[in-house]
């Protein structure tokens, strides 16, 4: 993706997302590393070209030219070009996607110089050449049918992105989480909130010693009385009610695991036994 | 005098993440929308909003509605403690590209009913009840990853 730094504004934004957005992100993944990591935006027009080594080549043009943030956009159009080759000519067929839809194929033919080698062609340069007379497409569609006469195909793409005179700095930043496609993996409980009720006093003095334990905490959030983070999960004790407590456990993986908790947690309050509180400890995050 | 339980535990949330291991086609005519349509007439898709990053999402008013293969834990679905806890939980599932499957199980009870004593004789959250949830959603990822 790209990210731009604006004057007055905090931290990183990105450009608003369009039809063309998916595919520039696909290329910055592709060629993050023939990118620039960082560059100055002063410049009015910077253009750089990626992909030199693969079947395309790629160009971008950063234009500082828009006066707000809400203007900025990018567009793309890609060319896709075939050529064959013939005793005394190529056969060239353009083909543009201009990323709502493709366009109609244009065909065109190329004088050939009189030593030209098909295994030593470099379809960049020979399209470069230029010399190119438009053909109609039914003189062209005959020729191309023949396979064997295909030598291979490029592509070219410009991108161009508009950003505001008031940015600051721009970045390509890759994104990982298009690489990453899990393992397969049964779905699994990842989080789990229980709420039930319990009956009978707690003794002030029992609260008061388990606070200072350090085990509980005195008015947790949503208005619960005590909160309690154990290993297994977050329990939250509201206050008393007709001498019934809502009780709610929060970030389990089971109900095995929250039963386990708020036994043990009533055990201890019940009998204030010092043990079970030092015992209970192990299940708490200091 | 002794603290115990008023009443028993009771599930209101519960969160399953899993991964189908592949990338996955999402869009409202992708593979996706006709496999669950197919094995899942009752649910409701709402369908992606790529630009804002928002999954492709599968719902069930009811998660009774969906039929598992284990004997026991369809059995146990069916008495009517469970059954009553289970025809008012409705199942979320959000799906990515990349194959990430989010099922977000909710009980539709609302809090003011929790705390009726007729309310609290008709519910029964057990770990069967747990495990009938569970095997709902593992049903649902084995359809979507494709076994």
């Amino acid at each position: 993706m790209i990210r731009q730094y604006h004057t007055g504004v905090n931290g990183w934004t990105s450009l608003k997302n369009n039809v063309h957005n998916v595919r520039i992100k696909e290329i910055v993944n592709k060629y993050f590393d023939e990118l620039p990591s960082k560059f100055d935006p002063n410049v009015a027009v910077q253009s750089f070209r990626v992909g030199s080594e693969s079947d395309e080549s790629i160009f971008f043009h950063i234009l500082s030219n828009v006066s707000s943030r809400q203007d900025e956009n990018c567009n793309r159009s890609e060319q896709l070009f075939k050529v064959w080759n013939f005793k005394h000519f190529w056969i060239w067929q353009v083909t543009c996607d201009f990323g709502e839809s493709y366009g109609d194929e244009t065909y065109y033919k190329q004088q050939k110089e009189v030593n030209e080698v098909v295994s030593k062609i470099d379809i960049k340069e020979l399209w470069d050449k230029g010399n190119l007379m438009k053909m109609h497409d039914e003189d062209a569609y005959g020729v191309l049918r023949r396979e064997v006469n295909f030598v291979g195909s490029t592509k070219i793409t410009s991108i161009v992105i508009n950003v505001s005179q008031d940015t600051r700095l721009i970045e390509f930043v890759k994104d990982s989480k298009n690489d990453n496609v899990q393992e397969n993996t049964k779905p699994r409980p990842v989080n789990i909130c229980y709420t039930g009720r319990l009956k009978g006093k707690i003794a002030q003095e029992v609260i008061d010693k388990v606070v200072r334990k350090k085990l509980v905490k005195r008015r947790g959030p949503c208005g619960s009385e005590m909160h309690i983070d154990t290993y297994m999960g977050v329990v939250q004790i509201f206050g008393n009610n007709c001498n019934f407590r809502r009780i709610t456990c929060k970030a389990f993986v089971s109900k095995k695991q929250a039963d386990c908790v708020v036994e043990y947690l009533c055990r201890m309050v019940s009998s204030g036994s010092l043990l079970l509180c030092a015992v209970f400890f192990m299940f708490c995050i200091a | 005098m002794n603290v115990e339980y008023g009443s028993p535990l009771v599930m209101h949330m519960l969160v399953l993440h899993g991964n189908i291991g592949s990338k996955i086609d999402i869009s409202r005519n992708g593979y996706i929308v006709d496999k669950m349509a197919i094995e899942f007439p009752e649910s409701r898709y709402i369908a992606p909003i790529e630009e804002h990053n928002i999954h492709a999402i599968f719902k069930w008013e009811c998660i009774l509605k969906i039929q598992i293969g284990d004997a026991k834990l369809s059995q146990h679905a069916k008495n009517e403690d469970a059954a009553n806890f289970l025809k008012c939980t409705e199942l979320t599932v959000s799906i990515t590209r990349l194959g990430t499957c989010i099922y977000r199980i909710g009980s539709k009870i609302r809090s003011e009913l929790e705390d009726t004593d007729a309310f609290k004789r008709d519910i029964n959250y057990s770990d069967e009840t747990e495990n009938f949830i569970i095997a709902v959603c593992c049903h649902i990822h084995d359809i979507i990853a494709g076994f």
